[in-house]
């Protein structure tokens, strides 16, 4: 699918549904899910059908993902945390709990 | 210090207007929700040239020539460079007009007698069946990810649509070591004869960009990349991810396996901002797209908001710059820190060398047309992502009297999903003209609203500290 050019220098580490996903520093979050070969990153709520990044840009909101702590955001446009926790999109968006810390 | 502008956006556009103002002594702000300059065409510029990668050389010569451009920014001590901010609000007051920001998730207002939007581009939203399937991505997306991180598609990646930006991502693939298993072209391979004068006129004023896209083109053949040219028909599929491309070529269908299919039909004015302004927009019928009604200097219906680069209107990233610096002059002149004469008189080479770009993109314009194959589409096709509303639907509402997309918003839900309409606007529009027998300008676009981007409570509260 997707291939890194040059070594992975300043790696950082973050959970995506229980799977450590391995990403270079400064990378949004849906490069890093893409370069681990993760397509798919949430389920549209109205006909549950399975989607991913798309424009890349900001726009077209199929990269929408949960990140622990900050709730919905777009991956695109979000970079990557060491140690952040990530979940795909299940239906409507959910309110985040913020007792869960 | 209180900027006396407010540019949005740090590609071409926005870089050489606030370098220009800069100049001529102007305190500038310059925003961008990107964390570094270039907009969509010089992408990470500065990142990648500090890197050690050859990134650099096999993205072209074009894009090399962006790290001049932000350097000379950097150097103008007049700029204030903000970037990681969103711009989520506006509102035209008589005494200004005040920008509603996001960054490190808190929001503040801002203000400014004049504001710049040189917001860009984005690729054209064009549905086809099978285009919600993960794996099915833009070819500006994938370019992304080539500048920003580093990533290049593997071998059997499949490129689809047509226009200049295809030929050249394929380049720039082929630089990079991979070879797209193939080409789905949407457009004919050879220039049509009633294009003949435009290309002509093209060629007269700007051989080396013409000659640039031949030699596109022509790698590409050398290469031996299967390339097939003047494709009607294209669906993405497979389940749950995309596993083929089906298309039609001439009579018959063909079906090729792929991992990833990357499409394009063009780019079309960002007018997010413009819309949320309540400007004046017309419908450009032959490009189909909106863009910000300008008067001769770029100013919107709304005084004091200013429009440059290809959010005004699609020129290209050298349009952009010259029409950024000719702006950048008159708004100079405007504040008092030049006179008005030597504003027209700085400019004249940079609108001399305007007019020799605008025969090529007219050029670009008729043989790039928006893909016929993808323009009406199936009435099984998801039309507005977000809330999977399909063509059928929108058509269905239209001959029950549905009489504009506000309305069509509300019946079908089309429109109402976290994009707010930047992927559906333009097709819903277009489908609500075509069943109704009325132009596209007639029946109009999605209004909107602030915020155009979104923001949470918690951010909006801070807003009070
Ligand atoms: C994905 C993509 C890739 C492209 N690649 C190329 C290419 O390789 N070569 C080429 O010649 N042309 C390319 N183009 C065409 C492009 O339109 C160029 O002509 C050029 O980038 C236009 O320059 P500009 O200054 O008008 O805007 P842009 O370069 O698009 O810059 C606009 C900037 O505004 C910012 N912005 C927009 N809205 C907001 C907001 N609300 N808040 C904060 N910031 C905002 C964006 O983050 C962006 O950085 C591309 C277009 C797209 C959409
Ligand atoms: S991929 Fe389109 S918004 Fe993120």
């Amino acid at each position: 699918m997707f291939k890194r050019i040059g070594k992975n220098e300043q790696q950082v580490t973050f959970e995506f549904l229980h799977r450590t996903v391995i990403a270079r520093e400064g990378d949004t979050i849906a490069a890093a899910l893409l370069a681990a070969g993760i397509l798919e990153f949430r389920q549209a709520p109205e006909d549950q059908s399975r989607r991913g990044p798309y424009c890349m840009i900001g726009n077209c909101f199929e990269c929408l993902v949960q990140i622990e702590g900050l709730g919905s955001r777009q991956a695109c446009r979000e970079r990557v945390r060491n140690g952040m926790r990530v979940k795909p999109h299940r239906g409507r968006i959910e309110l985040e709990e913020h007792d869960e810390t | 210090m209180k900027p006396d502008v407010i540019v949005i956006g740090t590609g071409p556009g926005g870089i050489a207007s606030a370098t220009t103002l800069a100049q001529a002594g102007v305190n500038v702000r310059i925003v961008d929700e990107q964390p570094y300059a270039g907009g969509q065409v010089y992408r990470a510029s500065e990142k990648i040239a500090a890197s050690r990668t050859s990134l650099r050389e096999w993205l072209g010569s074009d894009y090399a020539q962006g790290l001049d451009l932000i350097q000379a920014a950097r150097r103008e001590g007049n700029i204030d460079w903000c970037f990681d901010t969103s711009v989520w609000d506006i509102s035209c007051r008589e005494d200004g007009i005040q920008l509603g920001l996001l960054k490190d998730e808190k929001a503040s207002t801002i203000d400014a007698p004049h504001v710049v939007l040189a917001t860009g581009a984005m690729e054209r939203p064009t549905p086809f069946s099978g285009w919600t399937l993960p794996g099915v991505m833009s070819i500006g997306a994938a370019q992304t990810l080539f500048k920003d991180a580093g990533l290049i598609p593997d071998d059997d990646v499949v490129l689809a649509g047509s226009g200049p930006l295809l030929y050249l991502f394929a380049n720039q693939l082929l630089n990079a070591g991979t070879r797209p298993g193939l080409i789905v072209d949407t457009a004919p391979k050879w220039v049509s004869a009633r294009h003949l004068l435009q290309l002509a006129s093209a060629a007269r004023h700007n051989l080396p960009a013409l000659y640039k896209g031949l030699a596109w083109r022509q790698r590409i053949n050398r290469a031996g990349i299967p390339h097939v040219y003047g494709v009607c028909e294209l669906h993405a599929c497979g389940a749950g991810r995309v596993e083929s491309v089906k298309y039609r070529n001439g009579g018959r269908i063909q079906e090729v396996p792929a991992s990833l299919l990357l499409v394009h039909d063009g780019v079309i004015p960002n007018t997010h901002l413009s819309v949320a302004a309540n400007c004046h927009h017309i419908w450009q019928a032959r490009q189909r797209y909106w863009q910000p009604q300008l008067d001769v200097h770029g100013q919107t219906s709304q005084p004091g908001l200013w429009a440059v680069g290809d959010g005004a209107g699609i020129l290209g990233a050298e349009a952009a710059t010259l029409k950024g610096r000719i702006l950048a002059r008159h708004l100079a002149a405007k504040l008092g820190l030049i006179s008005p004469n030597e504003s027209q008189k700085t400019s004249q080479n940079d609108q001399r060398m305007l007019a020799k770009l605008i025969p090529l993109r007219r050029f670009l314009d008729q043989q790039f047309p928006p893909a016929a194959a993808f323009r009406e589409p199936g009435n099984d096709t998801v039309v507005c992502r977000c809330e999977a509303v399909k063509a059928q639907e929108i058509r269905q509402i239209a001959k029950l009297g549905c009489v504009g997309p506000n309305q069509a918003r509300s019946f079908t839900r089309a429109g109402m999903g976290p994009c707010m309409g930047r992927q559906c606007g333009n097709n819903v529009s277009q489908l609500l003209a075509d069943e109704l027998g009325k132009s596209v300008q007639e029946v109009g676009y999605y209004s909107t609203r602030p915020p155009i981007k979104p923001v949470t409570l918690g951010q909006l509260a801070s807003l009070a500290d």
